[in-house]
């Protein structure tokens, strides 16, 4: 393999492991606070990359998605045995395959597969505290001579061997260590042999490269090659046919030669095994999964999660609002002498800042509530509830997570469909996922809620009605996925195959971090372009210019003029007539249009339509007093309230279905491609059209 | 590739099942709580594969547990982990009573 620092000079370790072998918390346990989550917006997406410092030097972690296998059936394992075969970005000098002790036979396979490629590896037998704690026991000593390599006992959790692992890692970045590899019998590598030659390539492949080939034609080494996707089978067959002579099977001869090679290596070394665990998780799964318990329970645990967003980020969000307007008020008047100056500081960078800021709360607690789910080991009990319910539409139980977290923003929601083996799943999960109701469109509906159902019919029913506003685009993703498998994609049936993980204890440390970490890359990610959004919408409005209406005191019919004659309103006024079978005057139509960047701006752009500024809050009692007391100036209405129930479930279900994300376009363009991206902007812009003239339609006949 | 040598250990309907049907027996065929003894993988577009990789393998004892309130998919317990899958794939999953093994 050579010494791959020589480049940079820092040398890269790499983890890899089953999913649920606490992978994630060495890697926070390594890199502590010094972790980059290096997944936005690049290609190299899945992977996240931290440092750590071992004996004074740095050193790059990297986080390899987890993956029971290299056969490459997922793009994540496909990440992994990039990584590993030296041609990723980043070439690990060193990989610790993190295996569960209690299940060694199976996450060992993975390890052998590694070291087959001729990578160095180190093994961490995780989940030993548990072992001894149930009286068992693993001798790593005698595996460790067994495999050639280290073999650290440690519990990431508890952060114990964590010296022994930080040694075996200085030592083997020194020499390199490799794990003694099964002898391959003697037909595999007569059609590896075949297989070169078929090839007929000038890149060079080594006989471990070539047989992940012959184990899987989907392997991503072939795509090195070049081959055309529908000659692909057709070739490798060729290579496999010593195989087939021999009477073995090329799908699962590496499987039986691991299987062989492990059950030889752990005679003697494991009396481990997680049976009280399975036990106790089979305990808890006869409740949480029952016929009728399980989901009652599961319906219970998603209104209460939505329940506490809703009531629990209230306080936060008052407080952060206030925080902003006595800010503004401040610097207001530090800015007076200079009008232009102070209305841009004021109206549009601190009102766009506290726009930002104001989601905090509660992307905070959806990130900790999701963080809670996964990590307890519930979301594959959801998955596994809900597995039906999107499997008619050719999506399955492994699309409920992505769809959850896109509850909270469709942007990580879209980077977690990459657990979705199924490319088409994938891809249909990718274009319903902005319809799930994120967190950007809370103020929206917290802010009509709080002024037409609230006052009107009481708080049980503003509950009921952001429960249903949050369920919507659910209700519409799954017919939709399916009329694009069965018309567009015509795929007939999705695998699903998902291990279950045992209930476990979530370690705070870890829900508070992935908590932080939700919030800091909202802020950076969507923060920026909010404030720069809300400049340009204060500009929009703000010129032309009309002669004291900024001043201090401006009488309300000049700044009423002022708006309508502003960029923005003029646009909102020649765009009206689109908008009007829903309802919409043209104050309406300019946040709408205000709001396609970025749907989180139209709290803050009706704030300044309504001369409140751009600061006010959906929380804020005076922007829903000014769209009650708002009237038809003109027209058919005229002198009738402009906001009537109609007009505001038309709003909302407008919102609801819209693409008014630039950064969740971005993503799925990166992810999926930019053809995706456009079909997903005009899909869902017309459909919010439509469901918003429809909705307005008919409930003004009976309200 | 339609066509199968004769000795190859995969074939679409293993010739057991052609003398005697009823010993074909998947884990679809199982009831909550009974055990079996996985004797065979079928393949279907490396699904045998990612099943084999999560420990699925021929010869290693099997439960089934419950299916999911709708039906699909299912819950089966193998040594170590508990997995869930498609009815469509455990179609693919060839056993035989732990007894009569």
């Amino acid at each position: 393999m050579g010494n791959r620092r020589a480049a940079t000079g820092i040398a890269t370790v790499a983890l890899i492991g089953n999913p649920n072998t606490g992978k994630s918390t060495l890697f926070n346990r390594l890199t502590g606070s010094r972790q980059r989550i290096g997944n936005y917006p690049g290609v190299t997406v899945a992977k996240k990359s931290g440092r750590m410092i071992l004996d004074g030097r740095e050193i790059n972690v990297l986080d390899l998605p987890g993956s029971y296998s290299l056969a490459a059936s997922s793009p994540d394992e496909r990440i992994s045995s990039d990584v590993l075969s030296g041609r990723g970005e980043e070439i690990p000098d060193l990989t610790i395959c993190v295996v569960d002790s209690r299940q060694l036979a199976r996450s060992l396979q993975l390890a052998c597969q590694i070291a087959d490629l001729g990578v160095p590896l180190i093994i961490a037998l995780n989940f030993m505290d548990e072992v001894i704690a149930s009286g068992q026991a693993v001798n790593a000593t005698l595996l460790s001579q067994r495999l050639g390599v280290p073999v650290i006992p440690i519990s990431a959790r508890k952060g114990q061997g964590l010296d022994g692992l930080y040694s075996a890692i200085g030592e083997c970045l020194e020499t390199p260590v490799f794990l003694r590899t099964p002898q391959w019998p003697e037909y595999v590598q007569a059609a590896t042999n075949v297989l070169r030659h078929q090839l007929k390539t000038n890149i060079h492949l080594s006989d471990a490269e070539l047989r992940r080939i012959l184990f899987d034609h989907r392997s991503s080494y072939l795509d090195l090659v070049g081959c055309p996707d529908g000659e692909r089978k057709e070739l490798v067959e060729k290579g496999r046919a010593p195989i087939r002579e021999e009477g073995a099977d090329p799908y699962s001869v590496e499987m039986v030669v691991f299987q062989k090679f492990i059950s030889e290596l752990l005679d003697g070394v494991t009396r481990a095994d997680n049976h009280a665990q399975i036990q106790m998780t089979g305990r808890i799964d006869s409740i949480l999964t029952h016929r009728f318990f399980g989901l009652l329970i599961f319906a219970g645990l998603m209104f209460l999660v939505f329940e506490a967003i809703y009531t629990l980020s209230g306080p936060a969000m008052d407080l952060i609002d206030s925080l902003f307007s006595w800010l503004g008020e401040v610097v207001g008047n530090f800015l007076a002498p200079v009008p232009v100056f102070q209305s841009l500081v004021c109206d549009g960078i601190i009102a766009g800042a506290g726009g930002v800021v104001v989601f905090l709360p509660q992307i905070f607690l959806l990130f900790f509530f999701v963080s809670l789910l996964e990590d307890t080991g519930y979301m594959a009990r959801a998955a596994f509830l809900m597995d039906k319910l999107f499997g008619w539409c050719g999506l399955n139980g492994k699309s409920f997570v992505p769809l959850l977290s896109s509850y909270a923003c469709a942007v990580p929601g879209i980077f977690a469909t990459r657990t979705i083996e199924n490319p088409r799943a994938r891809l249909v999960t990718v274009l319903v996922a902005p319809l799930m109701s994120c967190s950007a469109r809370l103020p929206v509906y917290l802010l009509l809620i709080g002024a037409f159902i609230e006052p009107v019919w009481g708080v049980g029913a503003a509950s009921l009605t952001l429960f249903g506003a949050q369920m919507l685009g659910l209700f519409v993703a799954l017919p939709l996925a399916w009329l694009v498998n069965r018309f567009i994609f015509k795929t007939p049936s999705q695998p699903f195959i998902m291990e279950m993980p045992p209930y476990r204890f979530p370690v705070p440390k870890d829900v508070l971090w992935r908590m932080w970490m939700g919030g800091k890359e909202f802020l950076q990610r969507a923060g920026t372009i909010i404030v720069v959004i809300s400049v340009i919408i204060w500009a929009l409005l703000y010129f032309p210019h009309k002669q004291g209406a900024h001043e201090e005191g401006a009488d309300p019919v000049v700044q009423a003029e002022q708006i309508e004659q502003s960029f923005l309103g003029r646009a909102g006024h020649a765009l009206q007539p689109i908008f009007a079978p829903a309802g919409f005057d043209w104050k309406i139509t300019v946040g709408v249009l205000a709001s396609f960047p970025a749907r989180e701006v139209i709290v803050s752009t009706l704030g300044i339509i309504y001369r409140l500024g751009g600061d006010v809050e959906d929380s804020d009692g005076a922007l829903a007093d000014a769209l009650r007391a708002e009237r038809w100036p003109d027209g058919p209405h005229k002198g009738q309230p402009v906001f009537t129930l109609p007009v505001a479930l038309a709003i909302m279900v407008f919102f609801a279905f819209c693409m008014q994300c630039s950064s969740t376009l971005v993503v799925i363009a990166r992810e999926v491609g930019a053809r995706y991206a456009v079909l997903t902007f005009v899909y869902m812009t017309a459909l919010a059209w439509v469901a918003a003239v429809a909705v307005y339609q008919t409930t003004s006949l009976f309200l | 590739m339609k066509k199968r040598s004769q000795h190859n250990t995969e074939p679409a309907v293993p010739p057991s099942a052609l003398e005697n049907p009823k010993r074909r027996r998947t884990v679809n065929d199982l009831a909550p709580c009974e055990q079996a003894k996985v004797t065979a993988i079928h393949h279907d577009e490396g699904m045998g594969q990612r099943l084999m990789s999560l420990g699925l393998v021929p010869g290693c004892a099997l439960q089934f547990v419950r299916s999911a309130p709708l039906g699909d998919p299912l819950m089966i317990k193998i040594p170590g982990c508990l997995l869930c899958l498609r009815r469509a794939e455990a179609r693919l999953v060839e056993i035989e009573d732990e007894i009569a093994a």
